[in-house]
């Protein structure tokens, strides 16, 4: 898959696995372009684990001096993000897991997968919002963080199942399991009993 | 494109769970535009699937995706610099107050931000890398250091951070979320353009259009912080947090949703709220002042009680309140505030604690407090205390 437009050097389309060659060899466009690109990506996802806004950039920090340092003995990839994303979570998590102050209950994983769906914005605006997003609201707000932060990697970062499965720690087949059981549910929801929900609607205000 | 590929796909959950198909949902250009308009009219049973999937694929992309470009850059600027120098191995030097030096020498002050004080073997301060910081919808980034900010909207969406302007691009739309992060150990003022006053406590973030809707102000908290929101019957306030939503005319109130929290509560202190769920069938509850509404994660219950409103906004005046508190409770929300590590030993949860605590500069001045006025004691280590039995 292509990720960049323009690769202004070369002027034709390049595919991950060419960016990342070139940068190995010591092409600094290569570099520009991968940084520009995915330290944004990273900040992302890091907002997500957290509020805490040094640790995500002294993360992003680490991450691309290691990279450039080694950049020579680095293996191959078709997905740089992923390649990325890979060490930046778990040197992230690593730092949070430290700074577990703020939880004094046991938290293994030292974060919660959050996020805000642009669905929170579509309902607020049309409060007469139609029951199919209402219903398809209620759902999505039932996801755990676990699904939220498989669907984010899915449909949001298009991460391969193999890819998803690694970051996440979990076997292929259980992240393909996870995805489909939560997409089922939304799907779900957009078929409810409509008559039953006209009568029981209660609106806010 | 085959339209073979998706012949047979015969529910939703077929056409979302299609790497090709997402692919061009989330990246639509003429040709794959093109592709699929054709396939629909060539195969109308299946447009219903198509439109139901195209709308739960848009649902779940996230909103408020702004990062600070120029800390990115910055970034970036001392990440080619390092990767000039020579290799430094990090791990056993930095036991010796010799290496710190060295660091200083060098002008590497990046380094000092990764291994913060808990590794730092240097006499317990109050000093903190963390910094609050704006982020604009623009991308850009106002970065600020006190302990306690102001901040103020404009008319015109200009803000201004402790009294310095900060001009804005003016083309920004209206829907553009600008955040403003709060981390531990600080907190900050916030008037918005409408008059709304909002105060964000430690380890919280705000996010706030550059200019609210014609029909509604919407802004989203993590965290906790209190509002004063301008009384506008034209255009109803609405907090977003994961979990609930409120809504109110023209009213001070308290929320508090901190993700690690198992508790969600909001404490109505003048004027009138609505809140429930934030999901369909949310019974909604009005608050009256003096009224708490809670938000249990664990079972998803919701609850109102009444309540010593002084307890819960005190925190914006500098002193906090406590009744029977829990000793866990209260050394949490210190270690928030102060962005200090603190633990209990065992066997201290019985103990709870009642009274007026000033928030002082210092943290091992409140703790003296606490040790003198109770039965605990705290010892200090490197800048982190453990609370023990007297």
């Amino acid at each position: 898959m292509y990720t960049f437009e323009n690769y202004f050097k070369v002027g034709h389309l390049m595919n991950d696995r060419d960016i990342w060659g070139r940068f190995k060899t010591g092409d600094n466009d290569a570099l520009n372009l991968i940084y520009t690109e995915y330290s944004k990506k990273l900040y992302l996802f890091g907002l997500k684990l957290t509020p805490n806004h040094t640790i995500i950039e002294d993360s992003i920090q680490d991450i691309f001096t290691d990279i450039i340092r080694n950049r020579r003995k680095l293996g191959d990839t078709d997905n740089i993000f992923f390649y990325l994303l890979k060490s930046f979570k778990r040197r992230l998590v690593r730092q949070l897991q430290k700074e577990k102050r703020y939880n004094l209950k046991e938290n293994d994983e030292g974060f919660v997968f959050d996020i805000i769906y642009s669905i929170e914005h579509e309902i607020i605006q049309k409060e007469n919002a139609n029951l199919k997003l209402q219903s398809l609201h209620q759902a999505i707000n039932q996801l755990t963080a676990r699904q939220k932060e498989a669907i984010y990697l899915r449909f949001t970062e298009e991460l391969e199942y193999k890819e998803i499965a690694e970051t996440m720690e979990m076997s292929i087949e259980g992240c393909r399991n996870l995805i489909c059981k939560a997409i089922k549910s939304l799907k779900d929801s957009l078929q409810g009993d409509t008559p039953i929900l006209l009568f029981f609607l209660q609106k806010l205000g | 494109m085959e339209a073979n590929k998706f012949i047979n796909h015969q529910t939703t959950e077929d056409f979302i769970l299609d790497k090709e198909f997402v692919f061009w949902v989330l990246h639509p250009n003429k040709e794959l535009d093109q592709f699929w308009e054709s396939f629909i009219r060539d195969y109308s049973e299946k447009e219903v699937l198509i439109k139901n999937a195209i709308l739960i694929i848009e649902s779940l992309q996230p909103i408020g995706q702004i990062v600070p470009q120029d800390k990115l850059n910055v970034i970036f600027q001392k990440v080619q610099r390092s990767g000039r120098m020579a290799k430094f191995n990090w791990n056993s030097s930095l036991k010796y107050a010799a290496a710190i030096s060295i660091l200083i020498a060098i002008g590497s002050l990046i380094y000092l931000s990764v291994y913060r004080k808990n590794q730092f073997p240097v006499e317990a301060s109050t000093e903190t890398f963390e910094k609050g910081k704006v982020i604009f919808a623009d991308g850009t980034t106002k970065e600020f250091d006190t302990k306690q900010t102001t901040i103020e909207q404009t008319i015109t969406g200009n803000l201004t951070i402790n009294s310095d302007t900060i001009d804005l691009n003016p083309d920004q739309t209206n829907s553009t979320l600008n955040q403003i992060i709060i981390p531990y150990g600080k907190r900050s003022e916030i008037l918005l353009a409408d008059g709304t006053h909002i105060w964000l406590n430690s380890g919280s973030q705000l996010s706030y259009p550059t200019k609210f809707q014609s029909d509604s102000r919407i802004v989203f908290l993590t965290g906790e912080a209190f509002f004063d929101v301008k009384a506008n019957p034209e255009k109803p306030f609405y907090v977003i947090t994961r979990d609930i939503k409120i809504k109110v005319l023209g009213t001070s109130f308290n929320v508090s949703s901190y993700s690690e929290d198992n508790l969600v509560q909001t404490v109505l202190i003048k004027g009138k709220v609505t809140a429930g769920k934030n999901k369909l069938f949310a019974g909604t509850i009005d608050l009256i002042p003096g009224e708490r509404l809670t938000f249990d994660k664990s079972n998803s219950n919701i609850s109102k009680d009444k309540v010593e409103v002084q307890l819960y906004s005190s925190w914006i005046n500098g002193y906090l309140i406590f009744k029977n508190k829990p000793i866990i409770e209260v050394f949490t929300k210190l270690k928030r505030f102060y962005n200090q590590e603190i633990s209990v030993e065992d066997g201290l949860d019985q103990i709870t604690f009642s009274g007026k605590l000033y928030l002082g500069d210092d943290l091992k001045d409140v703790l003296e407090n606490i040790a003198f006025a109770s039965s605990v004691n705290f010892q200090e280590n490197n800048g982190s205390y453990l609370i023990i039995k007297k």
